[in-house]
């Protein structure tokens, strides 16, 4: 050994190494210094605060913050959060400028940021709106985990539930506040409750073909009292309505029966009832049929789904191609005072 | 003729569930088996009504519906020998019936 520390190859290489380790130390020691003056002057918490900030990416949401509006814009932005996830970049969610708020954007978002497959293990934080209204409902939305408002407090705006499976007690919980806002007493909305349920089964069943009950659903309730009305906004991150095998087949036969492949298309015809389920087995496939029908039968107002590339307003029958995809399927409905409802 | 009683909001749930119980709780396919058929098979064999009390519910998932009364229908492979034997209560839900007729009738459809 000793003979190996008195070499000449040794004493070489161990020179070059200090100063390589020395030069790393002084650049290290000056970048201290210099990230030290940024903070001089500064009170503590604000040192914290501004540390804070400068370890994670600004990402301004946009003004318009409604997925039902504005579609388009709202997932490129929930795809901006993504890639920063996929990086093991810290996401700062700034919502401090927007000017209008949707429970369906909420719902995306809680559905994004409390998916830990999806954060990827990054730390996501984000700020109120400024106009106070919309800050009341994001704070009681407990996006960003500090849900301030009490569950049981029925002035709330905002309520949210998630789960993998189809709960009835969730559904008829979420529906006897919703009446209480829209009724002014306890009821029950038999319509809702079937819309609900089915929405939740279609989640366990099938927006993860692969694997039974594995994919969560999020739902929100908005108490909206200046409109009188209640809006649900449902969603899960599966693969969505056209992504299972045996739905892109039929897309392929459909295609080659009518020569085209618009999901829009294929969308009109699950509705109608005349598609059959991806189960293929005749008497299922009830769901998405069933939840249509309770529009037409006047449970509920103003239907909308999102789900791949197509957004279909089933109210005015206006179905969109998306640009952007979404992956997922997202159920849009609202309870007024015109609904039917029993006690 | 006489009748054999299920309400189903006391005899089962207040809250009904899908389809199946992998899906979540009170499926269609547990009531069928634990309650629908045993007491259709009761009414059959005493020569009874079986009347069915829909209300006092949150409310019926199609799934739930379909599994037990188009699952009767199968059972039986025949829905003229279920409807026969059946009768239904729904104040709550006017459309809930011709529903549950409608399961029924196409539960065999091939």
């Amino acid at each position: 050994m000793k003979k190996l520390y008195t070499t000449h190859d040794y004493k070489k290489w161990n020179t070059k190494r200090s100063k390589k380790r020395l030069k790393q130390r002084l650049a290290s020691k000056a970048k201290k210094e210099a990230r030290n003056k940024r903070y001089i002057g500064l009170k503590k918490e604000q040192k914290e605060q501004k540390r804070a900030s400068e370890t994670y990416i600004n990402k301004k949401a946009p003004s318009n913050f409604s997925f039902i509006d504005n579609t388009e814009e709202v997932l490129n932005y929930m795809d901006d959060l993504k890639t920063h996830f996929k990086r093991r970049q810290n996401v700062m969610i700034n919502l401090s400028e927007i000017t209008n708020l949707t429970n369906d954007a909420i719902v995306l978002l809680i559905s994004l940021t409390q998916n830990r497959q999806l954060t990827n293990g990054v730390t996501v934080r984000g700020n109120y709106p400024k106009n106070e209204k919309l800050r009341k409902i994001f704070v009681e939305s407990g996006v960003f985990g500090n849900n301030t408002g009490n569950p049981d407090d029925t002035k709330n705006y905002i309520l949210t539930r998630r789960n993998k499976k189809a709960d009835g007690r969730i559904a008829d919980e979420l529906i006897r506040r919703a009446t209480k806002v829209v009724f002014n007493e306890e009821a029950r909305c038999p319509g809702i409750y079937k819309a609900l349920l089915e929405s939740m089964a279609n989640t366990c069943y099938h927006a993860n073909p692969k694997e039974i009950g594995h994919e969560t659903w999020w739902l929100t309730v908005y108490h909206d009292k200046e409109d009188n009305h209640v809006s649900f906004a449902f969603i899960d991150t599966g693969v969505g309505i056209f992504k299972s095998t045996k739905m892109n087949d039929f897309g392929a036969k459909f295609a080659s029966l009518f020569g085209g492949s618009d999901n829009c298309d294929i969308l009109k015809e699950i509705i109608s009832g005349r598609k059959r389920s991806s189960t293929q087995i005749p008497y299922r496939g009830k769901g998405l049929p069933t939840i249509y029908k309770g529009l037409e039968r006047n449970y509920y107002s103003n239907l909308k789904i999102i789900s791949n590339d197509v957004k279909a307003d089933l109210s005015t029958n206006e179905f969109t191609k998306l640009k952007k995809e979404f992956r997922g399927t997202f159920l849009y409905w609202e309870l007024n005072t015109n609904n039917r409802w029993t006690k | 003729m006489d009748k054999i009683i299920i309400k189903i909001s006391d005899d089962y749930t207040k809250t009904p569930g899908v389809r199946e119980e992998i899906e979540g709780d009170f499926p269609g396919e547990e009531f069928l088996e634990k309650i629908l058929l045993p007491k259709f098979q009761q009414a059959i064999a005493e020569k009874k009504i079986l009347y069915v009390d829909f209300d006092d519910t949150a409310g019926y998932p199609t799934s739930f519906l379909e599994a037990a009364f188009g699952g009767l229908a199968r059972h039986y492979k025949d829905a003229a020998i279920v409807l026969k034997h059946l009768e239904f209560k729904s104040d709550d839900d006017p459309f809930l019936i011709s529903d549950v007729k409608e399961y029924i009738n196409e539960a065999n459809n091939k």
